[in-house]
């Protein structure tokens, strides 16, 4: 009996997965870049206006805020939210009568959002968000899971609070 | 209607309880191994010669830095607790990766960090991610304020 190479590295990657991945908790060298789109200063102004801003804003966004640590400079925010498509069922059905298989398709999103602001004079706000999806099937969606890089999502996120602090300057 | 229970059925009831007897149930073990004063060790650092909020901040931001979301957080504590979604690789399971880290001052002029990591229902006991955790820290106290780590351990 010949055991042909494939399989060779077939279990050996099996077994590989058996043991688990090591757990990394070392800085990566985006760290710099990500630190950049995640940060915005909001310099000259005071630590409790910045931090009722950042509160006031993930509200705005639809956020429930969690926890605030004033003495920290801490705000942590979630939100939960159904976003599965109007078509999906439609496409579920063609699906259906195509392959014979349900196919399962994503329903509910959770965000997570932490910012941290400085003491420092230059008041940096720096967030992090991770996203978790769920299908309609109940099961978490993994490769859609984890940190939220999208450049985008933050600028909002600064841009809600800069509005959030002119209001109050207006009041 | 009445049921009578033969000499045979009460054996039967008398064999089901005995077996139920055997079956293991959970204990609530708090007992402390010996390598968990090892693995303490390789959990905690000390800073000199910087304040505990500035450490404290040091390692919330290195917990942002390494894609943690920071779920609670107090300063008078000095307690932060951390989360990151973990994607299985290699067949590995996904999972939680929940941090909890304990800031304190342990004199005038050191600073105890203490960090827990638990993925899923497993705690990290492997001494490599907390060298590099504490590397990390060590790298922001050094750039923003200049501080010098310390030692390893309490």
């Amino acid at each position: 009996m010949t055991i042909s190479r494939m399989h060779v590295i077939g279990v050996a990657l099996l077994l590989g997965g058996c043991s688990g991945a090591p757990l990394d908790l070392s800085l990566d060298e985006q760290v710099a870049e990500r630190r950049a789109v995640q940060t915005r200063s909001f310099a000259g102004r005071d630590r409790i206006e910045v931090i009722i801003a950042a509160s006031g804003a993930l509200r705005d966004l639809g956020f429930i805020v969690e926890e605030i640590d004033d003495e920290l400079g801490l705000v942590s925010a979630v939100t939960e939210r159904n976003i599965s498509e109007p078509g999906n069922q439609l496409l579920q059905f063609g699906l259906l009568l195509l392959t014979g298989q349900l196919m399962a398709m994503p329903e509910r999103e959770e965000l997570w959002v932490s910012m941290l602001i400085s003491e420092s004079p230059q008041r940096d706000v720096y967030i992090t968000c991770e996203r978790k999806i769920w299908n309609d099937d109940g099961l978490l969606v993994v490769e859609s899971s984890g940190r939220v890089e999208q450049a985008e999502f933050y600028q909002r996120l600064f841009d809600s609070m800069s509005t959030a602090l002119f209001v109050e300057d207006e009041l | 209607m009445t049921m009578k229970l033969t000499l045979m059925d009460s054996g039967w009831v008398l064999v089901a309880v005995l077996l139920g007897g055997c079956v293991a149930q959970p204990s609530v073990s708090l007992e402390m191994e010996d390598s968990a004063v090892q693995v303490r060790s390789y959990q905690s650092r000390t800073y000199e010669g910087v304040a505990v909020t500035t450490v404290m901040h040091a390692v919330v931001s290195t917990l942002q830095d390494l894609g943690f979301v920071i779920r609670m957080g107090d300063a008078r504590l000095g307690l932060v607790s951390a989360s990151r979604f973990e994607k299985g690789r290699l067949g590995a399971a996904h999972g939680e990766l929940l941090v909890t880290a304990t800031v304190r001052e342990i004199s005038p002029e050191h600073v105890e960090v203490r960090v827990n990591a638990r993925l899923g229902m497993q705690p990290v006991e492997d001494p490599e991610p907390y060298r590099d955790f504490f590397a990390a820290v060590s790298q922001a106290l050094f750039l923003e304020h200049g501080a010098v780590p310390a030692k390893a351990g309490g």
